[in-house]
């Protein structure tokens, strides 16, 4: 039924092409033909032939009976898009606190090297605080960076693997906390400072992993799980993607996933650490707020899906 | 304290029903998972993937509003970080390799889905759909 149905479709495509050249050849002359032909194969050249009334009234007759026909298929899709979409959405929120867990993981490495150093920075003047600080970005900065994920190609993943290299992004870190408390003794760094060069968790907490590690069953051996990377099914999705939506989701999706370094530099400049009880106390309350808020939209936007 | 003690039990009973709330649905999205793979084996399995114009029709599985529903869900699940409040945090890993087996299936190109599985999983020992 589909079948013949799609068919007729077909038919009245081709009958509106014949009559779109018809048309055209009337309103804008035999010369016009080869123009209006490219109109309905989806080139949008001429903007006279895009206006014209006639023109217009024609497509959108085929389009409405080509709709009409198909209008189950498309309905069907459209759930199937909706889902996808969401699991994008998903995906991007897995992003979101994956870089939270990263921002979070660097403030503890910032706050146990003022637990190590605290003291000492205290009584020194502002040069010898950026050389110390300098110092531990040196050699613990690759401890704080997160791994890049695996495309699933293994000859590229090998490749890059090696070569992590500590990036500039600290330039306005440095700068933030290069601000901080100081007098004019003068002492040299005394401890040897620990060498760091794979990513470590500081903070204590359960470690947020990255797309690549969350599809991975952890109850399985992970050398038994090697191809399970994210990259390929994203790129697979994406470009069985019809829907720009989803395309834009999905998209982001792989440029957030593979630009963590990136993205966690930008989130370190914005940073903004408080200090005193009285900020903090604001800051709590304002953030109770915005929490209360929040949750009255989603609220909100979930009844709004499930009544209206 | 018997306030305290009563307060203490709703929390744990409300976490419980969360759990058991999540796993359920959990339960759903990896049963879609496991039907839709198995449906494309049973009709794939034969294809030979030379050939690429071949035809295969299978159910549509993502035509389904509970699903949609159910992702719809998952996605406010995880703005509120559930998971995390109620302490189940492999759930999260749980839940996005199942995900991520629905996001892989294409209903317009099932030989296309199948082979992208079969290609993976020759080369690889483990696949989403797995």
């Amino acid at each position: 039924m589909l079948a013949a149905l799609t068919s007729v479709v077909e038919n009245v495509t081709d009958l509106g092409k014949g009559l779109a050249n018809i048309v055209g050849n009337t309103v804008f002359g035999a010369k016009k033909e080869r123009k209006s032909q490219k109109m309905l194969n989806s080139e949008t050249e001429d903007p006279m032939i895009i206006n014209n009334p006639l023109m217009k009234g024609l497509l959108s007759l085929v389009l409405q009976i080509d709709v009409a026909v198909r209008g189950e298929e498309v309905s069907a899709s459209a759930t199937e898009i909706k889902i996808k979409t969401q699991i994008a959405e998903i995906l991007l929120d897995m992003a979101n606190q994956r870089q939270d867990f990263l921002v979070q993981n660097f403030l503890y490495w910032f706050d146990e090297i003022l637990l190590k150093e605290g003291k000492r920075l205290f009584n020194s003047n502002p040069s010898e605080i950026k050389e110390t600080l300098q110092k531990y970005i040196n050699a613990q900065a690759l401890s704080v960076i997160p791994p890049t994920m695996k495309t699933g190609i293994a000859e590229v993943d090998e490749k890059y693997a090696q070569k992590i290299t500590s990036v500039n992004m600290f330039s306005g870190v440095k700068k933030k906390f290069s601000g901080m408390k100081s007098t004019t003794k003068k002492k040299g760094v005394k401890n040897k400072i620990l060498q760091v060069t794979s990513f470590t968790n500081y903070s204590g907490n359960e470690e947020f992993p990255d797309l690549d590690r969350l599809i991975r069953d952890t109850s399985v051996v992970e050398s038994r799980q090697k191809g399970m990377e994210a990259l390929p099914s994203l790129l697979a999705s994406f470009v069985n993607a019809n829907n720009t939506k989803l395309e834009h989701y999905l998209l982001d999706v792989i440029m957030r996933s593979f630009s963590q370094k990136e993205e966690l530099g930008v989130y370190l400049k914005q940073v903004d650490v408080l200090f005193e009880d009285e900020d903090i106390q604001v800051y709590n309350r304002i953030k109770t707020q915005v929490d209360g808020m929040r949750y009255l939209i989603e609220r909100s936007e979930v009844r709004n899906k499930t009544f209206y | 304290m018997q306030r305290f003690k009563s307060n203490n039990n709703f929390e744990v009973m409300q976490n419980k029903l969360i759990s058991s709330m999540l796993e359920e649905i959990w339960k759903i999205i990896s049963t879609t998972k496991s039907t839709i793979r198995e449906q494309l084996k049973e009709k794939c399995s034969g294809v030979n993937d030379t050939i690429k114009d071949i035809h295969v029709t299978t159910s549509d599985f993502l035509n389904n509003e509970l699903l949609q529903n159910i992702t719809y869900l998952l996605v406010k699940v995880s703005k509120f970080d559930l998971f995390k409040m109620i302490g189940k945090f492999e759930f999260h890993s749980q839940f996005v390799r199942e995900l991520f087996g629905l996001l892989e299936y294409d209903k317009a190109n099932p030989v296309l889905s199948y082979l992208l599985v079969t290609a993976r999983s020759n080369i690889y020992i483990q696949c989403f759909w797995c």
